[in-house]
């Protein structure tokens, strides 16, 4: 089990120059409004899988005015510490272990894993489509082998079939590249439709699991629904060619699929509480975490703003039932310190609140 | 850049039209044009001209050609029942380097990819049908990228000829994803030409 143990921030966003010691296993960062706390996570998250959870161009990472970033962390494997580094400047990154720079940087993601569930999260429940996409996505292309390489192809496909649809042609467009277009659309849409379809029928179960803890409430069923844009795309592209041809561009696959997340009946994005809608993506990131989790690694888990929006029972519920979950080390964040340890100084033994 | 002469700044801006070229190099370029002699210089921009002005493509296969047939098409040893579609004159020149090809091509211009601006009627496709059956074509041999443009572009001309008694054959395409044929060393592509494979075992249609 891997912990982290400190971590040195330099020029990174608004810490000029800091540094934090990790002692217990629960740690509570705590301060105003713009102090940095979502800052700390996510240089912790960073140190992880070399980039921010929340900025994907690393120069907005820098302090403003500055030309460059370090992150500096401990991580105790056991008794065995490891220094990882990463230096970013003038647009270049390196990232060293020990004092040993990685020759390829993408050498170091898969050592240390952490999972991140943040207020921006809820696109997902209340934002357009393809956060949902993205979502299931991701688990899939790890999940699923050759997932990644069919997604790479039908959207490289689906490109170049709708710039097809957009360009000057004759009286007509050329039906014997459109039909090749749709051949190949038709062969990774299904593919990606089934292993959307296999997920989908595996995931309710967890996240009605991780619901029933944090809601403490048998009346409210969740459920998801998969809503694929086509079941049969060689089927729609024929029968639809007319149509494309006068939209200009593809009305069919998995590029348009969604999915509608319930309790009992009701349409969370529409008709759920904020609690609510909370409580669903926490399960959901619950339910990420149990399919992709490797027996020999265990998560760092990264909780921002975890206070927001949960009455106190669901919170007590939720460290309940983090309490029981493997996690090598449970950060969050909170304006409060108080409530912090009201909530789980009971639950947990050990707890570090590190106020900003 | 700020230079004490128009024709210099002129010179210096044209060579940095010129694909990896920039400011720098074109300077560099310049200048050192400036030490030759005068003739010299007129010949290298001379025959560029020429080149650029007097360059035909073979009315037959589309590559590039001093006539309007190119020397590939009139040479009469070469087999004509036998075509190579490639991309363009590059893949010609890699080709032609395995001596193991003795039919004649067939130069595209480019693969399908209307991301690009590039449809069917962009490629040098129309003359193909004609071409097949004048020449009594018995095999077309595909030697394209196996990209996802070059493999739309394959199945594109292999439609072209459905139900057509001729045999359809690609390079065996052992090239790694991704690589191009101009990047593929001449004896993997001696390799893929000698071993090539019927056009079905790539299209999954
Ligand atoms: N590149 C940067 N350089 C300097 N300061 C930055 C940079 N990027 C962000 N900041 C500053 O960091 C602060 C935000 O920090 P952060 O989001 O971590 O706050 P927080 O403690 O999580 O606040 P809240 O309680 O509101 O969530 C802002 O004041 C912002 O201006
Ligand atoms: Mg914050
Ligand atoms: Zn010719």
């Amino acid at each position: 089990m891997s912990t982290l143990e400190s971590i040195t921030l330099t020029q990174f966003r608004n810490f000029p120059h800091a540094r934090f010691s990790f002692r217990e296993k629960i740690v509570g960062i705590t301060g105003l409004n713009g102090i940095g706390k979502t800052n700390l996570l996510d240089a912790i998250y960073y140190l992880c899988f070399t980039k921010s959870y929340f900025q994907s161009r690393d120069k907005y990472n820098v302090q403003h005015h500055q030309n460059g970033f370090r992150i500096s962390g401990i991580f105790m494997n056991g008794q065995s510490p490891e220094e990882v580094t990463c230096v970013w400047k003038d647009g270049k990154k390196t990232f060293s272990s020990g004092k040993v720079p990685y020759e390829k940087i993408s050498e170091h993601i898969g050592k240390y894993s952490a999972v991140m569930i943040a207020p921006d999260d809820s696109d997902i429940i209340t934002g357009s489509g393809e956060y949902r996409r993205k979502f299931f996505d991701g688990i899939l292309c790890l999940k699923e082998a050759g997932y990644l390489e069919h997604l790479l192809h039908y959207n490289k496909v689906l490109q170049q079939k709708n710039a097809y649809l957009k360009m000057q042609y004759g009286s007509a467009p050329d039906h014997n590249l459109l039909n090749i277009y749709d051949a190949q659309l038709a062969a990774h849409g299904a593919f990606l439709i089934e292993k959307r379809m296999h997920l989908t029928s595996r995931l309710p179960e967890w996240v009605s699991h991780f619901y029933r803890q944090v809601s403490s409430n048998t009346e409210e069923a969740p459920r998801i629904a998969y809503e694929p844009n086509t079941t049969d795309p060689a089927a729609s592209y024929r029968n639809g060619r007319q149509r494309e041809t006068e939209a200009k561009r593809t009305l069919w696959g998995p590029h348009l699929d969604d999915w509608s997340f319930f309790i009992n009946d009701s349409h969370c994005k529409a008709h759920a509480s904020q609690g609510q809608k909370k409580s669903f993506l926490i399960s959901l990131k619950l339910s990420q975490i149990e399919l992709l989790s490797q027996s020999d690694i265990q998560p760092i888990l990264l909780l921002d703003d975890i206070f927001e929006k949960l009455d106190p029972v669901r919170l007590r519920n939720l460290f309940n039932l983090l309490q029981q979950q493997r996690f090598a080390q449970i950060f969050m964040t909170h304006t409060n310190a108080e409530d912090i340890m009201k909530f789980t100084k009971d639950i947990f033994k050990d707890i570090q609140i590190e106020a900003l | 850049m700020n230079f004490s002469s128009q024709l210099i700044e002129e010179a210096v801006n044209a060579f940095s039209k010129l694909p990896g070229i920039g400011k720098k190099t074109a300077l560099r370029l310049v200048m050192h044009l400036l030490k030759e002699d005068k003739e010299e210089v007129l010949a290298i921009t001379g025959a560029i001209g020429k080149m650029r002005s007097e360059i035909r493509f073979c009315i037959h296969c589309n590559n590039v050609s001093d006539h309007d047939e190119c020397n590939i098409c009139r040479d009469a040893f070469r087999n004509k029942r036998l075509l190579c579609v490639v991309e363009n004159m590059r893949d010609v020149i890699s080709i032609e380097a395995t001596q193991q090809f003795s039919g004649v091509y067939h130069v595209l211009g480019g693969l399908l990819a209307p991301l690009d601006g590039i449809g069917p009627d962009q490629l040098f496709l129309q003359n193909l049908r004609d071409r097949v059956i004048s020449q009594e074509a018995e095999e077309i041999i595909m030697a394209l990228n196996p990209t996802i443009e070059g493999d739309t572009t394959m199945f594109y001309i292999s439609k072209m000829f459905a139900g057509m008694d001729i045999k359809l054959t690609s390079i065996a395409r052992g090239v790694s994803f991704g690589a191009e044929l101009e990047y593929t060393d001449e004896l993997t592509l001696a390799r893929s030409i000698s071993k090539r494979l019927p056009i079905d075992t790539y299209v999954k249609m």
